[in-house]
């Protein structure tokens, strides 16, 4: 008994342990905020490339905004791509980052991503990402959507103690719920016989007919669900995902 | 009451022969010397002519109990005590001398069994198999098994009804079959639907069915199955040492559990032929039963009851090939303390599981 308690200790200690060891400062990627369209103040870029560091600081990877006057030419997925791979954004061997791209003129507004922040960042965290910054890029508050959207990625690459620890209590009792119950059902033996297969004499079945019938068939079709095309950009020389619309 | 005690006495010293459950035979208790059941059963007829001395109970019998009461009274032909019974025992012990008797009149005629399956297993085992049935389960509460006092063991030849029979069935399903595909736009669910006709004929020996009002019927089931194979003719030889009980529920009352049984497991076999689809659901079942043969039987039964805070624990092991069942109560401070634990335990692990996730 005591060493089961000992050893359950060590494990509870040691999964809240977890999240917050402690790791190596790495080496800085390129500044995170690149203002071309001077929407933001001097201080609200620093404010928000602070924010950029530390999140570059806590989840390794790469997190940067660039704000342009006008596309060009380009789709915002290959000017994003381009402007990624070209200044040198990413980090670590894989050169993991996520970039936010916003076009004034046009209002394009794109999220692309690179090596393990594309696998971080699939549809449903995008969304969160977009749900979190849109409204106010919408309004022209691009200082409170920036902050949002750095929020928003801290709060996915986060480790979700209390949402974890819910999903872990409910495993925890519906298991052990199920294991004292297999337990006390052990106590009960005395059970009415439900057939009397015991007692079927050796070789006695035999069947005098056997007809299997075809009646009529039904057929239901459902549409399947769209693949979502954000996933991954889809211009010349593309090598990161993504997705963007309007703002 | 028209009824006798039947004695075996040993032919050697005149002890009281009980049945040896290990040899199979009469063995005397005092001396030791085992004898055959035929010998024995040959004796016991040669001393059934003694009408006179049988005579005199039977009228004691009638003027103290009247058979409304459900009860009887027996003397003793060894000390002379009075033996009070319930009027359907068919074997019993003496409650002065210890002897064992048997009661005639509740064993002849069309009380007589058809069968008896003779124990195989003696009290030691029975007290052995109470001993394993309580060992091994944790939430059972210590109190109980320290302090269990089991009131009495009793080794009793149950009263049961064995229904031998034909059952001819004809069921009909519906089943499906499912093919799953898609295309560029959509995904598509065949299904396919048949009818299984099915009519055959299954037959059955030796169902079951507990024919003793006081013997409780899932206790009785649950003790299930007996091996037929070593059923023997009737003997009243085999009941000495032990209890045993005429029925007092008859083969119509104990038919519709029989058939209950037998047209459920026709329906389970039928049902093992309708192998290659995704559902099969039967519409209509008929079962008919035909040679119907219902046959008397003592079974080989080891009683035993203890109380625990006020509440009664019976227990029964089949007497011929050991199975032990018996409802025991829950320690509630376990089951809690168990739960607890494991929550912890499980809880924590799936905390850690889902970290690890979320670091890949």
């Amino acid at each position: 008994m005591k060493k089961t308690i000992i050893i359950t200790a060590f494990a509870v200690i040691l999964s809240l342990l977890m999240p917050i060891i402690s790791f190596a400062s790495p080496d800085m990627p390129p500044y995170p905020v690149v203002d071309e369209a001077d929407v933001l103040s001097d201080y609200e870029e620093d404010q928000i490339a602070n924010k950029l560091i530390a999140l570059f600081k806590e989840h390794k990877m790469h997190f940067a905004i660039v704000i342009i006057n006008d596309l060009g030419a380009e789709t915002p997925y290959s000017y994003a791509d381009s402007y990624y791979h070209n200044n040198g954004f990413g980090y670590g061997k894989d050169k993991s980052g996520i970039l936010l791209l916003l076009a004034m003129s046009s209002r394009d507004c794109y999220i692309y991503t690179y090596g393990e922040a594309e696998r971080k960042f699939g549809n449903s965290e995008l969304t969160e990402l977009e749900e979190a910054m849109l409204p106010y890029f919408g309004e022209d508050e691009f200082y409170n959507g920036f902050m949002a959207y750095a929020g928003a990625c801290d709060s996915v690459l986060s480790f979700d103690i209390l949402g974890s620890l819910l999903i872990a209590v409910l495993i925890g009792a519906v298991i052990s719920l199920i294991i004292v119950f297999s337990m006390k059902s052990k106590l009960k033996s005395v059970r009415p016989q439900k057939t009397a297969s015991n007692y079927v004499r050796s070789g006695s079945f035999t069947l005098t007919k056997d007809l299997d019938l075809y009646l009529y068939r039904t057929i239901v079709r459902t549409r399947r669900a769209e693949t979502n095309s954000g996933s991954r950009g889809s211009g010349g020389g593309s090598r990161g995902g993504g997705r963007g619309g309007k703002f | 009451m028209d009824n006798e005690i039947l004695e075996y006495k040993c032919p050697s010293c005149g002890g009281k022969l009980e049945f040896n459950t290990k040899g199979q035979n009469m063995k005397c208790p005092y001396c030791d010397t085992e004898f055959d059941v035929e010998s024995v059963k040959n004796l016991a007829e040669d001393r059934s002519n003694d009408k006179e001395d049988e005579f005199e109970w039977k009228r004691e019998s009638e003027n103290k109990w009247s058979e409304d009461d459900g009860m009887a009274v027996y003397s003793c032909k060894s000390c002379g005590g009075e033996i009070v019974c319930e009027d359907v025992t068919a074997a019993t012990s003496c409650p002065y001398c210890g002897n064992p008797v048997v009661f005639v009149g509740n064993l002849s005629g069309e009380l007589m069994p058809d069968l008896v399956i003779p124990f195989k297993l003696d009290k030691n085992a029975a007290k052995e198999g109470l001993k394993r049935h309580l060992s091994g389960k944790k939430l059972l509460p210590k109190v109980f098994k320290n302090e269990n006092r089991i009131n009495e063991v009793k080794g009793i030849y149950a009263p049961f009804w064995l229904f031998d029979t034909d059952a001819d069935a004809k069921i009909r399903y519906h089943a499906t079959r499912t093919r799953f595909w898609c295309d560029s736009n959509y995904n598509y669910t065949e299904t396919l639907h048949y009818a299984l006709i099915r009519e055959g004929n299954l037959a059955f020996d030796n169902v079951p069915v507990d024919g003793s009002e006081k013997l409780d019927d899932t206790l009785m089931e649950s003790i299930e199955p007996y091996n037929f194979d070593e059923a023997v003719d009737f003997k009243t030889a085999y009941l000495s040492g032990f209890l045993a009980d005429k029925y007092d529920v008859d083969s119509e009352q104990s038919q519709p559990r029989a058939n209950e049984r037998i047209k459920r497991s026709t329906e389970n076999a039928f049902m093992s032929t309708t192998v290659g689809y995704a559902t099969v659901v039967p519409e209509r079942s008929y079962v008919r039963t035909t040679s119907g043969r219902v046959r008397y039987a003592l079974l080989p039964v080891w009683l035993m009851t203890t109380e625990w805070k006020g509440k009664k624990y019976t227990f029964a092991m089949n007497g011929q090939t050991g199975k032990f069942v018996g409802d025991l109560p829950t320690d509630k401070k376990a089951f809690f303390k168990y739960f607890a634990l494991w929550f912890t335990g499980i809880s924590a692990a799936a905390m850690g599981l889902l970290y690890l996730l979320w670091l890949m």
